[in-house]
């Protein structure tokens, strides 16, 4: 037998080339940042591995609600990109809430969203004021109670907001100085603020389901399209609503979707169909239903990117107390990535009269991603056709652009200006509208 | 409000329907070892010549990607033996299977290591979840992963190895005795009964569960008990006393809590393994990363989250090198040659443990792969360890021999 050298037992203070490198870091100093990052999935990672998986998975994971969904906008802050100035000091405070951000996730599972938007337009003609302005303060987050993300889990939900002006009207209020049916920033309000959402996200099927059911705004889900949202991409309700689909305020409903396969999926929603923003309780189910189905396609084409195209029919009760009919809305709405640019296009027609303002809607337009390599722009250029339920008004049209701007990791810059053809109870041919966006989010 | 209170019973139904652990055996009860688990202390060790080589494989989470690679590597090189026995802990228990099976599986072993991302192996569990099964994340991805590799066919390919006398050894702790137990994988193959499969990947899966990370893993063992009924109430009336019948015994089925076998072992070798192999030789493979003094951000922030990982993964480290060290004595003991690889000096780009990214763990693969092929990962003295204390111990040793009086 070879001698034994006992010595070798508890030896921790290792030479040679294995701990070469264990001297190296110690020589850092006191201060020194490791570049290594905890063992555990930050929030990031996570979702980037989500958007991977649902890339490996084929289009399925392509499908997108509206960026305005909670969940979007969690998602949206956790992947946020430098921008143009990169981590400058109001990122330097983000990172620091997102550092305790991370830490409250991890040891409470409380995944929390701070944001603040804040709008000003002009309009070139119409009534004074011709200005408005408002802010709107966004605070959401979700609560993941049980089971597997992504697969089982369990999600309590939630979305305050606080709207308010700036002593004059509102962007809201705009269209009505002018003539147009056509809203030039419907969310941007001072009429409604509290509590908007809350409510359970359950995840079934190993993640091939999902059912939310809640306070929960109906419009977050059904005839959607990636641009759909006054947060982030164009202002007027032309697109960033689904204008001819006579959807309820926030309100008590149940949104279930499941994924048959990785090409289509089948929505359905039930909702009040008198849901009042901001007001609602358990005793506002009046017993008037909204209710949506959709049947969405997702399609991948190599080289080109993801496609959801979706087909959208909804029906409402008679709301008596609004003066609003029974009917239903049928909708079309196609998105489709060619590289970084996406055209997109809605179709939305109702068939009784008193729905809506708008009877039908036809729009079209497309977006750039980082036109000018600066990870976080956005381009887009839209045009929209809307036929006013009244029928003494005359069909109106819309010509929109805007160029979002990354200016840091958490600020958002965007200049839009829109070209409202004929408004339809107007005196003016052409009404242009200028505006600029801030919004700050955590 | 009664939708109100409907909504909160609802919530509390969800809520108590998560799992909480199954019955364990009462404390004090001395249970026995569950079935495929070896006793260390009466095991019949393999081997039995001079040629045989025990391969032990340890490291854990994403670095596995290396061992898969030299072993790979090594294939390539034509210099890869026939290991007579296999051992491993932690997730290189996914990988041991196919190191024990030869390089006809180096393919799958390829594949396995590269082709799995961070989703396919653990979850986030929301919060009460993570209260009742005591773990961070869930590991629904892992055991589905475990059972789209181990079936039928593979266990009867172990079983067929196994009766040729070659052996397969996986490391877990039974938390609830916080104790190592050794499980004999080619003997839970080459069983006939019903539940083999299921066994092989309870015991799989608890080696990669990390604990506080990956929930436990339940595994059922059967005992006899006496039983404990009253002794009846129809007493003698006149008071004399009948000898209390005799306990009758009975069947009992405990779940023990399993996890990843190094957190006590990181480098699962029992001396039982290499009894009979003497004048063969010993392979420690270690998916270990011995440059990385801290595997967390530095200086640490005074967090739960981030003391935790500092506390861990410094415990994880020490505890590695001893046991490289034990294995390195053993060895010895049996005049068995010693040799020790881990991820070199310098290797760029290393993923992090439980961070699964195709991408790096291609390149660490292929690192692995690499190194081997040149046959330049072998090395005969531990890490951390000077070979220049070693040659002073030595030197000092054989003095006092040499000074001895010659009986």
């Amino acid at each position: 037998m070879r001698p034994l050298p006992l010595l070798v037992i508890g030896l921790g203070v290792a030479t040679g080339a294995y701990g070469q490198a264990e001297e190296e870091d110690a020589d850092q100093g006191e201060g020194a940042v490791s570049e290594s990052t905890g063992q555990e999935l930050t929030a990031q990672q996570e979702y980037e591995l989500q958007e991977a998986e649902a890339a490996k998975k084929g289009s399925a994971g392509f499908f997108q609600r509206s960026a305005d969904n909670v969940t979007s906008q969690l998602k949206a802050d956790w992947l946020r990109v430098d921008g143009l100035f990169g981590q400058d000091a109001i990122s330097k405070l983000g990172q620091e809430f997102r550092a305790f951000n991370e830490d409250l996730r991890f040891t409470t599972r409380l995944d929390l969203g701070l944001a603040y938007t804040v709008l000003w337009q002009h309009a070139s003609a119409g009534e004074s004021p011709r200005s408005a302005a408002s802010g709107d303060f966004d605070f959401f987050g979700t609560w993941h109670a049980i089971g597997e993300l992504g697969r089982t889990a369990g999600l309590v939900g939630f979305a305050v907001e606080y709207r308010h002006d700036f002593g004059g009207i509102t962007p809201s209020e705009l269209n009505t100085q002018f003539g147009s049916l056509l809203n030039t920033a419907r969310p941007f309000n001072d009429n409604s603020s509290g509590l908007k959402q809350i409510w359970w996200q359950q995840h079934l099927a190993d993640g091939q389901v999902y059912v939310r059911i809640g306070a929960i705004d109906q419009s977050d889900f059904f005839s959607t399209n990636r641009f759909q949202s006054a947060n982030f991409f164009f202002l007027n309700d032309a697109f960033s609503q689904s204008l001819a689909v006579p959807f309820p305020d926030a309100g008590l409903g149940v949104v279930a979707f499941g994924f048959p396969n990785e090409s289509i999926y089948i929505g359905a929603g039930i909702g009040d169909a008198s849901a009042s923003g901001g007001s609602f309780t358990a005793d506002s189910l009046s017993g008037e239903i909204f209710a949506a189905l959709e049947v969405g396609f997702l399609t991948a084409f190599e080289g080109l990117g993801a496609g959801h195209y979706r087909l959208t029919v909804s029906h409402t009760d008679a709301v008596p107390q609004r003066n609003k009919p029974a009917g239903e809305a049928f909708a079309i709405s196609i998105d489709q990535e060619l590289g970084s640019f996406v055209p997109f296009m809605q179709l939305a027609i109702t068939n009784k009269s008193g729905l809506t303002s708008v009877r039908n809607i036809v729009s079209a337009g497309f977006g750039f991603e980082n036109p000018f390599d600066n990870a976080g722009d956005e381009f887009g250029v839209a045009a929209a056709w809307a036929q006013p339920d009244d029928k003494q008004l005359s069909d109106e049209w819309v010509i929109e652009s805007f160029y979002r701007l990354q200016l840091t990791p958490t600020l958002q810059f965007t200049p839009d200006v829109q070209f409202i053809i004929n408004p339809s109870s107007g005196t003016k041919d052409v009404v242009v509208v200028g505006g600029l966006r801030f919004r700050i989010q955590y | 409000m009664p939708r109100t209170t409907l909504c909160l019973a609802m919530l509390t139904a969800a809520m108590s329907g998560c799992a909480s652990r199954p019955v364990g055996a009462p404390p004090g009860t001395e249970v026995p070892l569950p079935w495929g688990a070896v006793d260390p202390a009466t095991a019949e060790p393999a081997g039995g010549s001079s040629d045989d080589t025990v391969l032990t494989l340890a490291g854990s989470g994403s670095l596995i990607a290396y061992g898969a690679g030299v072993l790979c590597g090594w294939t390539e090189a034509g210099t890869r033996p026939e290991f007579r026995t296999v051992a491993a802990s932690s997730t290189s228990g996914l990988i041991a299977t196919y190191a024990f099976l030869g390089p006809e599986y180096d393919t799958q072993l390829h594949e396995l290591v590269t082709g799995i991302n961070t989703l396919d192996v653990y979850r986030q569990l929301g919060l009460v979840s993570s209260m009742t099964t005591g773990a961070i994340n869930g590991s629904g991805p892992l055991r589905d992963l475990v059972e789209r590799i181990v079936d039928e066919n593979l266990l009867d390919e172990v079983a067929t190895q196994h009766a040729r006398g070659r052996r397969l050894f996986i490391g877990t702790m039974n938390v609830d005795n916080g104790t190592e137990v050794i499980w004999d994988m080619g003997a839970i193959a080459s069983s006939r009964r019903p539940d083999r499969l299921e066994r092989y990947r309870d015991v799989v899966v608890a080696a990669s569960s990390l604990p506080i990370i990956m929930p436990p893993v339940y595994i059922p063992v059967e005992m006899e008990v006496l039983s404990n009924e009253e002794v009846s109430a129809d007493q003698p009336a006149d008071g004399t006393e009948d000898p209390a019948p005799a306990p009758e015994p009975r069947m009992e089925e405990y779940w023990q809590m399993h996890v990843d076998g190094a957190t006590l072992e990181p480098v699962l070798l029992s001396r039982f393994m290499l009894r009979r192999s003497a004048g063969g030789r010993l392979y420690v493979l270690l998916s270990v990363d011995f440059d990385r003094r801290v595997a967390y951000p530095t200086p640490v922030r005074a967090s739960v989250r981030e003391i935790s990982w500092a506390v861990i993964s410094a415990n994880a480290k020490a505890g590695l090198i001893r046991d490289v060290s034990r294995a390195y004595v053993l060895a010895n003991l049996d005049d068995i040659e010693f040799r020790v690889a881990a991820i070199p000096s310098g290797f760029e780009d290393v993923p992090r443990l439980q961070i699964f990214d195709p991408d790096s763990m291609q390149e660490l693969f292929q690192g692995g792969f690499d190194h081997a092929a040149a046959g330049a990962q072998w090395r005969s003295i531990p890490p951390g360890v000077s070979v220049e204390e070693i040659l002073d111990e030595m030197r000092r040793d054989r003095a006092a021999t040499m000074s001895e009086p010659v009986e």
